[in-house]
C-alpha cells in the first residue's frame, strides 16, 4: 500500500499516520525543490514532520535562500502522486534517474577538489565585483558542505588537511567552513542557521583574500597600510557580501564579528562577552585553528596539539571557554588526515576518532621497517602496542593516493544523503 | 610508590568534582600498575594520550562551576589551571617511550600535582560551593 510505503520511508509520526489514514490521503511526501517556483504562490500547503501546518497554499516564496531552507528542513506536502504511465510520471522518473546519475559517488579528495574549484570561482568573482550569482554559488557550496559533512566530516577534514598546492586563503576558508559545521552541530545550532554559518566560514575574509595570499610570502613586518586593511577587513567583507545581495543576518553578523574577542581585545569594534554572537564565536575558534595549522610567510605551521594548546589557554579571555573545550574534544590532538607514527613503528593516517578523539583510528601504510605496504591496515590506537607516538610528515608511497582514497567512504557529489 | 587511594581525606563533598578526581586517580593508578608490572612504557602511552583530553575537560568543568556561582577566586584558580595545562601540553610524551625512569618521574609529578590540586586549590573552591548549599 502506498501509504504504508511512504510512512515507512519518511518515518512520520504516529499522529500523522492516523491523520493520513483517516483521510485516505495517498501522496504525502517530502517537499522537493521543483515543487516551489520562486515568486509564485505555493501549489500545496507545507507541513512539518509532525503534521503541523507551516505554510499555507498560496504563500509566495521570495528567494532561493528561503526555498533552500524549506527544502532542507524535513517538510512535507500533500500531493496526489502522478499516475504511472502519464507524461508527468515519466518525466519524474527521468528526472529522478538523472539526479541519481549526476549525483554519483566520488572519493573525498575528488569531492574537495571539485568544490575547491567552485570556491576559486567564487573568490575570483568577489575580486572582480560580486553579484547575485556569486551569492547563489556560495549558498550552493554551503549547502553541499552542510549535507556532505553530516556523514563525511572526517573524510572532508582529512582531504582538506592533505590537500597540496592550494591558495592559503581558499583552502583555509574551506577548512573553516567544515569546522563551523562540525562545531555548530556539536553545540546544537539548527540546520538552517548552520548553513548560514558555513556560508560565513567560506566568505569571512573575502574582503582581503588577495592581501592574505600576498602576505603568505612576506617575511617583513606589516606596513601601516596593510595593518589598517587587516583591522578593517570584517567590515570590508560585510560590505562586499551586501553587494552580492547577502541579507541573511546570521551570515553577516558572523563575518562582522569574527575577530571580536570576549575580553574586548578584538576588532573592529572591540565588542565584549555577550555582545558577540554565538555564531561569530564559533567562526572565531574555527578560524584561529585553521590559520595556526597552516604555514604563513612569517611563521611555520604548527601541530594541532600546539594550536589547541593556545586555544585552550585563551579560553574565557579571547575564545569562548565552552567552545574551546568542545572543539578540543571533537578534534583531538590527531585530527583526521594527520600522519602518525605508532609505538609499533608503523606509520599511517588518522582516519577519525576511535573510542575518542584522543585515540584516533589509524590506517597504517608503512610497516615497522618503513616499507610501504600494499594494503592499509586499520589500527585501534587504544590497544597495546599501537598507541600514537607522534605526528610525522607523510613519506612518499608509490600507491599513496589510491590507498588514501579508500580510507573514507565515498561522498555523493552533490552531498545528497 | 604507594598506591594513590581516593579516600575521605580527598573527598571534597561536591559530587561532580569528586567523581572526576576519583577517575583521575584511578587513571594514574592504572598507569602505575602498568609500570610496575613491567609493561613496556610504550604500552601505557594510550592512557597518557588521553591525559590532555581529561585535563581539559576537568578544568573546563570546574571553571564553569566557578563562573556559575560567582566564585571570587576564579582568576587565581584559572591561572593555576593554565600553568598546569601549559606544562602538560608542552610535555613531550615521546620521552616516556621505552624510558621507565622518565615515566616514573612523570607519574610522580602527576601524583604530587593532583594531591596539591585537590587538597589546596580545589578545597577552597569546595568550601565556597558548600557554603552556597551545593553538593
Ligand atoms: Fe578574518
Ligand atoms: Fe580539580
Amino acid at each position: 500500500m502506498a501509504i504504508v510505503h511512504l510512512i515507512a520511508e519518511k518515518g512520520l509520526s504516529e499522529r500523522l499516520q492516523s491523520c493520513m489514514e483517516g483521510k485516505k490521503i495517498i501522496g504525502y511526501r517530502r517537499l522537493r525543490e521543483q515543487d516551489i517556483e520562486i515568486g509564485q504562490p505555493l501549489r500545496h500547503s507545507v507541513h512539518s514532520e509532525t503534521g503541523a501546518l507551516l505554510l499555507k497554499k498560496g504563500y509566495v516564496i521570495k528567494d532561493e535562500v528561503q526555498r533552500n531552507k524549506l527544502v532542507n528542513q524535513k517538510v512535507y506536502i500533500y500531493a496526489s502522486p502522478d499516475k504511472p504511465g502519464s507524461a508527468a510520471y515519466r518525466s519524474g522518473l527521468a528526472r529522478a534517474q538523472q539526479e541519481k546519475e549526476s549525483d554519483r559517488l566520488v572519493d573525498v579528495f575528488e569531492w574537495v577538489e571539485s568544490h575547491y574549484g567552485l570556491l576559486a570561482i567564487i573568490y575570483q568573482e568577489f575580486a572582480r565585483g560580486p553579484d547575485e550569482t556569486t551569492r547563489a554559488k556560495v549558498n550552493l557550496l554551503a549547502e553541499r558542505i552542510h549535507r556532505a559533512a553530516e556523514k563525511h566530516h572526517d573524510g572532508l577534514l582529512a582531504a582538506i588537511h592533505l590537500a597540496e598546492g592550494k591558495a592559503y586563503s581558499h583552502i583555509k576558508a574551506f577548512h573553516v567552513a567544515v569546522l563551523c559545521e562540525v562545531l555548530g552541530t556539536r553545540i546544537g545550532i539548527g540546520p538552517a542557521q548552520r548553513v548560514s554559518l558555513v556560508a560565513a566560514g567560506l566568505t569571512h575574509d573575502v574582503g582581503m583574500w588577495q592581501l592574505q595570499d600576498e602576505l603568505q610570502l612576506r617575511e617583513e613586518p606589516l606596513t601601516d597600510e596593510q595593518w589598517q586593511q587587516i583591522r578593517k577587513h570584517p567590515t570590508t567583507t560585510v560590505a562586499l557580501l551586501k553587494k552580492a545581495g547577502v541579507v541573511d543576518p546570521t551570515w553577516l553578523q558572523a563575518v562582522q564579528q569574527h575577530h571580536e574577542r570576549l575580553n574586548g581585545s578584538g576588532y573592529p569594534q572591540g565588542l565584549k562577552e555577550n555582545q558577540i554572537a554565538q555564531v561569530a564565536r564559533v567562526l572565531a575558534v574555527a578560524d584561529t585553528f585553521a590559520a595556526m595549522v597552516r604555514q604563513r610567510g612569517d611563521r611555520d605551521k604548527r601541530l594541532p596539539k600546539e594550536a589547541l594548546r593556545d586555544i585552550f589557554l585563551s579560553r574565557g579571555e579571547e575564545i569562548d571557554g565552552t567552545l574551546a573545550q568542545l572543539f578540543i574534544k571533537e578534534l583531538g590532538m590527531f585530527p583526521p588526515g594527520s600522519a602518525c607514527r605508532l609505538v609499533s613503528g608503523e606509520i599511517g593516517i588518522a582516519v577519525g576518532p576511535g573510542t575518542s578523539a584522543a585515540a584516533p583510528d589509524v590506517e597504517v601504510i608503512f610497516d615497522h621497517d618503513g616499507q610501504p605496504m600494499k594494503r592499509a591496515v586499520l589500527r585501534d590506537t587504544t590497544s597495546k602496542g599501537f598507541a600514537v607516538r607522534e605526528i610525522v610528515p607523510l613519506p612518499e608511497h608509490p600507491a599513496r593516493q589510491a590507498l588514501l582514497a579508500k580510507m573514507w567512504d565515498k561522498v555523493p557529489k552533490k552531498g545528497r544523503l | 610508590m604507594s598506591k594513590f587511594v581516593f579516600d575521605d581525606s580527598l573527598r571534597l563533598g561536591i559530587t561532580l568534582i569528586d567523581e572526576q578526581h576519583s577517575r583521575f586517580i584511578g587513571y594514574i593508578n592504572d598507569t602505575w600498575d602498568a609500570l610496575e608490572r613491567g609493561d613496556s612504557s610504550a604500552e601505557f602511552l594510550p592512557i597518557l594520550n588521553q591525559l590532555l583530553d581529561y585535563v581539559v575537560e576537568h578544568f573546563s568543568c570546574e571553571e564553569a562551576l566557578m563562573r556559575e556561582h560567582g566564585y571570587p577566586g576564579y582568576r587565581d584558580h584559572k591561572e593555576r589551571h593554565n600553568q598546569t595545562a601549559a606544562e602538560l601540553f608542552d610535555f613531550d610524551l615521546r620521552l616516556l617511550v621505552n624510558d621507565r625512569e622518565e615515566s616514573a618521574a612523570f607519574l610522580n609529578f602527576l601524583t604530587a600535582w593532583l594531591r596539591n590540586h585537590i587538597l589546596v586549590v580545589d578545597k577552597e573552591l569546595a568550601t565556597f560551593l558548600r557554603d552556597k548549599g551545593i553538593s
